[in-house]
């Protein structure tokens, strides 16, 4: 696929020869102002180069990146650290379990200037290597142009999934992986037509399992460990808008209840439970066993003018996968709490040990609450870390796990308050979380170009077998 | 040396693109900024990169990079009028090494007519003139290597594999051009079996690239292969003109000839009315001026969605923008944007930046002036918006914006504009475009109790009578069907000229004596 940067890598190859190098260095005791923010990072050793650029204004910029008697540099024209991709891979190899200390030194006029070097802690723990996320603006109510990538987190490699020309230009919702299978994997097209597009080993059906007593067909839907359930959410969804220009869009639910489908069958297994008429149930998933469901739940009905009272609580209840039964009881995990704490999108670790969650002041939409927070609660003690060190006063939400539990991806909002973009954070086996670091892209000012929110982003261990001509196959009724 | 007739001929081609040049730059300026505005083009590598993401890079990235200088009409309609003269002198010399002489000068003059007629519509974009031309000269280019110095070399597939991936439909123009001269060939017996594949090679690989491609570049078949788009002929169209230059004139903030332009228009439209009302109401005339339109339409009953057409979104967002409603305002940015061509519009990313910057949403403000700050014309705009860097009109521009704004938060589930000029009343009764737009609305709609109720609550209780001749006007009709005692008369109106008027029109009712009136206007219209 670099064959497409050839004449701009000739070009700038040709550039790079004039560029000075650093004399007559001053040093300052400032971190530089990098962006994205990689000082203090964990990374794992498989992670693509963090290329950076200076939000200083500079004429050149000169990097090394080094670990134990192994370095690299970049020395560029302009405010940007890129790093070649085999010399990074090199220096991650070498400082497996180490820091890598870097250390920028840049031209401004015609003084150069040493900023304090900074660590990046590389993990031995390797992260899957493919991440899918749909591409949209951040205002959801109208779209045009939507698609899902996959991105190859190792390099810079992307690839689309599903394209709005396949669509007819519809709407998309995100492609979610199965835990532990990566090439089994569901994506929903939304309108007249569409359905649930089923990815099983590049085998694409079109399922429309939705029945008259569901308000819609699913919307937040999850695998169960051997893939052979889905569990999902029917939600009456309405979008509004805080007339205050800072809260922007506010989702709600009128109606929601839980499903499961059962994919060997063909069935919907019901829970009454799961679809009270008088309470909101949402946000599904299955443990990491398979033998519960945890969920999210709040009183209902809501009305727009009672939306801030509206607060979810994070439940569980047992599910008999070889009869395809459910508990007759429902145990409270975290309790939603009037003002101060609505429960969003749990997430078990593969272990199940620990289940991540988001927290906002109210509703069931944290993406576009400021206060959106992650939250992980260990499941064998009940103790609940409040992840100070992952969370931003933007939108942290929206995360997915990786197949070892030792990673975890989130689309957080950070940088701009607007735009969606996905950070990874490491656990240790101790439960301890590190300072996420932002998805690198080849060029660092990309983000600041780009207009489209990465939502929903999704792990996956292997590449998905599917491309957008097989689901617009798949749509015309050809697979 | 020329001969006379070349020359003769040069001239008048010379004359032609200067009447053109003309006409675009003073009959047609608006659609050149439309094609500026509705796009952006940064000056980076990696927005460059994206143009090899898809076919015809070539064509595009060129005809995007050009269009940003539409910026200024006279550099815009130069360059428009230079390259539908490069594509026209590419077919003349192709077509006059297939017909003879006085067939190949009307087919050119008709090519050119056909350009011409594609750049009156308003969706053809300079990419497609690029394509064009470089479908046009790669085709003349493989004729020059086929039967030129280089005749032993076969280099057909890479001339049609090439068009496509630079220029994309241009391929098509490339592999008929090859064809034609063919079969020019064939009918002079000059063939031999080597130019027969050739010219079946062009056909196929013009047809079968985009097919084998279309995987590559996530496009449906028949998408791929008239990459980038066809444009469609058109006759000129002023009333659009019309309508865009009434926008632009309000974007430019000179509110003077908004109104001119919305009064002298030849058609005019919900479009002329809602400038010519807006430019009002930041005049501070919206009720002196409502009569005088021929068309009613303020905006305030407009919604606006996916199907709603662009420059009506364009103008939802100008209203709100100046209500004061920047959630609306954004709302309508982010629509335009989404439908605008790679889904941005450099005039709605401006917008976004005002908006994030009235809200006081700094870091929102940043990514959108860091966006401008990389392309050729808005880099200067971008650095003046700049907190820290504002020149003082700039920074009072945007602090009234933000007395103007809502502080109160409610959810709204739809577009209902009066609900929003009450939360934007509530938040600031001094608002008073908000006031004037409410209350015009109220009486185009012709509900007095609405109107009555709405004056009491933002004008009376607030202290601040808004003495208007509309409103004594539309006053004194809500007291004359009420049984109300003469200190209410007392406490709304204002005795003079209107109340003797009002008196003689209740003995005329519906005299066009009076059609300037409001008491006409709710009788008769």
């Amino acid at each position: 696929m670099y064959f497409k940067y050839l004449p701009l890598i000739i070009l700038l190859t040709l550039l790079e020869a004039c560029v000075p190098g650093p004399e007559d260095v001053s040093e300052t005791d400032a971190f530089p102002d990098i962006y994205p923010d990689y000082i203090g990072v964990t990374v794992p050793c498989n992670i693509a180069p963090l290329n950076f650029l200076l939000r200083d204004s500079c004429e050149a910029v000169y990097v090394t990146a080094a670990t134990e008697g192994f370095e690299i540099k970049s020395h560029k024209k302009g405010n940007e650290a890129i790093f070649d991709l085999t010399e990074w891979k090199n220096l991650l190899d070498k400082a497996q379990g180490k820091n890598i200390t870097v250390s920028v030194t840049v031209l401004h006029g015609d003084d150069w200037t040493k900023y304090k070097s900074f660590d990046i802690a590389v993990s031995g723990d390797m992260i899957d290597p493919y991440l899918t996320y749909r591409l949209i603006e951040p205002d959801y109510e109208v779209f045009s142009r939507l698609r899902i990538v996959e991105r190859n987190i190792s390099d810079f490699s992307e690839r689309i999934l599903c394209d709005y020309n396949a669509v007819g230009n519809r709407c998309m919702n995100c492609h979610t992986h199965a835990p532990g299978d990566g090439d089994l994997s569901f994506l929903y097209v939304r309108g007249e037509g569409g359905g649930m597009v089923l990815n099983d080993h590049g085998n694409l059906r079109l399922l429309d399992f939705k029945t008259p007593d569901m308000v819609s067909g699913p919307v937040y839907a999850q695998f169960d460990p051997s893939g052979q359930f889905l569990v999902f959410s029917t939600n009456a969804i309405i979008p509004a808008f805080h007339s205050r220009p800072d809260k922007r869009l506010e989702v709600f639910d009128t109606k929601s209840d839980i499903f499961v489908y059962d994919l060997q069958r063909d069935a919907v297994l019901r829970s009454p439970l799961l679809a009270d008429s008088s309470r909101l149930e949402t946000f599904p998933t299955f443990s990491a066993d398979g033998n519960s469901i945890y969920y999210c739940v709040a009183d209902g009905p809501i009305r727009p003018s009672v939306i801030d009272s509206i607060h979810y609580s994070l439940c569980r209840i047992a599910f008999d996968p070889r009869q395809g039964t459910f508990g007759q009881s429902t145990d409270t995990i975290v309790k939603g709490l009037p003002g101060k704490r609505s429960v969003s999108h749990p997430r078990v670790s593969p272990d199940g040990r620990r289940l991540l969650y988001t927290v906002s002041d109210f509703g069931t939409f944290p993406i576009w609450h400021r206060e959106a927070d992650l939250q992980m609660v260990d499941l064998t003690t009940g103790e609940i870390d409040s992840l100070m060190i992952v969370n931003s006063p933007m939108s942290d939400t929206y995360h997915c796990w990786s197949a070892t539990g030792r990673w975890f991806v989130f689309a957080s909002k950070r940088d701009d308050g607007l735009y969606g973009k996905p950070y990874f954070a490491h656990v240790s086996p101790d439960g301890k979380v590190s300072k996420p670091f932002l998805l690198p892209q080849k060029s660092p000012s990309f983000y600041d170009d780009n207009l489209k929110s990465f939502n929903v982003p999704d792990l996956g261990a292997v590449p998905v077998s599917f491309s957008p001509r097989d689901v617009a196959a798949t749509m015309a009724g050809k697979n | 040396m020329l001969k006379p007739k070349d020359i003769i001929i040069s001239g008048i081609c010379l004359a032609g693109c200067v009447i053109l040049a003309a006409f675009y730059a003073t009959a047609y300026p608006s659609h050149l900024l439309w094609q500026e505005q509705n796009q952006i083009f940064l000056n980076t590598p990696h927005w460059v990169a994206t143009y090899f993401d898809k076919p015809a890079w070539l064509g595009c990235l060129a005809g995007d990079w050009l269009t940003q200088y539409y910026h200024n009409p006279v550099a815009g309609a130069v360059i428009l009028t230079l390259a539908i003269a490069f594509c026209t002198v590419c077919f003349a010399i192709g077509v006059r090494r297939i017909l003879p002489g006085i067939s190949s000068y009307i087919l050119t003059v008709l090519f050119a007519i056909l350009l011409i007629a594609c750049s009156m519509d308003a969706a053809t974009t300079l990419p497609f003139y690029f394509c064009v031309a470089g479908g046009l000269a790669l085709g003349l280019l493989q004729h020059r290597v086929s039967f030129g110095k280089c005749r032993r070399l076969d280099l057909t597939p890479v001339f049609v594999v090439a068009a496509y991936w630079a220029f994309g439909f241009g391929a098509l123009i490339s592999a008929f051009l090859i064809t034609a001269f063919t079969i020019k060939r064939i009918l002079r017996k000059y063939m031999s079996d080597r130019h027969w594949f050739s010219a079946l090679c062009a056909v196929i690989l013009a047809a079968g690239t985009p097919a084998f491609l279309s995987g590559y570049y996530a496009l449906p078949y028949s998408k791929a292969l008239f990459y980038p788009g066809i444009a469609k002929p058109a006759l000129p169209n002023y009333e659009y003109e019309e309508r865009l230059a009434i926008a632009d004139a309000f974007h430019d903030k000179d509110y003077d000839l908004t109104r001119q332009l919305a009064l002298d228009a030849e058609s005019p439209n919900e479009i002329s009315a809602f400038y010519y009302y807006l430019s009002s109401a930041l005049q501070d005339s919206l009720p002196d001026n409502l009569l005088k339109y021929k068309i009613k339409s303020l905006g305030t009953l407009t919604t606006i969605g996916e199907t709603s057409p662009l420059p009506v979104i364009n103008m939802m967002n100008d209203l709100y923008f100046e209500l004061g409603d920047m959630t609306y305002a954004e709302r309508a940015a982010m629509m335009r944007n989404v439908f605008s061509p790679r889904n941005r519009n450099v005039r709605m990313i401006c917008r976004l930046a005002e908006i994030n910057l009235v809200s006081g949403d700094t870091l929102a403000a940043l990514k959108y002036l860091r966006i401008l700050d990389r392309t050729h014309a808005y880099s200067a705009w971008s650095k003046k918006h700049t907190p820290g860097q504002m020149p003082p009109d700039v920074e009072a521009d945007i602090s009234r914006r933000r007395t103007l704004s809502n502080n109160k938060d409610n959810i709204r589930l739809g577009d209902n504009c009066r609900n929003i000029l009450l939360e934007l009343l509530e938040s600031n009764h001094k608002n008073l475009i908000a006031l004037d737009y409410l209350l015009c609305t109220d009486l185009l709609l012709k509900d007095m109790d609405t109107f009555k109720m709405d004056y009491d609550t933002y004008c009376i209780q607030k202290g601040s009578p808004r003495y208007k001749k509309l409103y004594q006007e539309a006053l004194m009709i809500y007291l004359a069907g009420t049984d109300v005692p003469e200190s209410e008369w007392d406490r709304y109106i204002i005795p003079g000229p209107t109340v003797d008027a009002f008196n003689r029109y209740s003995n005329r009712r519906g005299d066009p004596a009076f059609k300037d009136t409001y008491w006409y206007y709710f009788d008769k219209q």
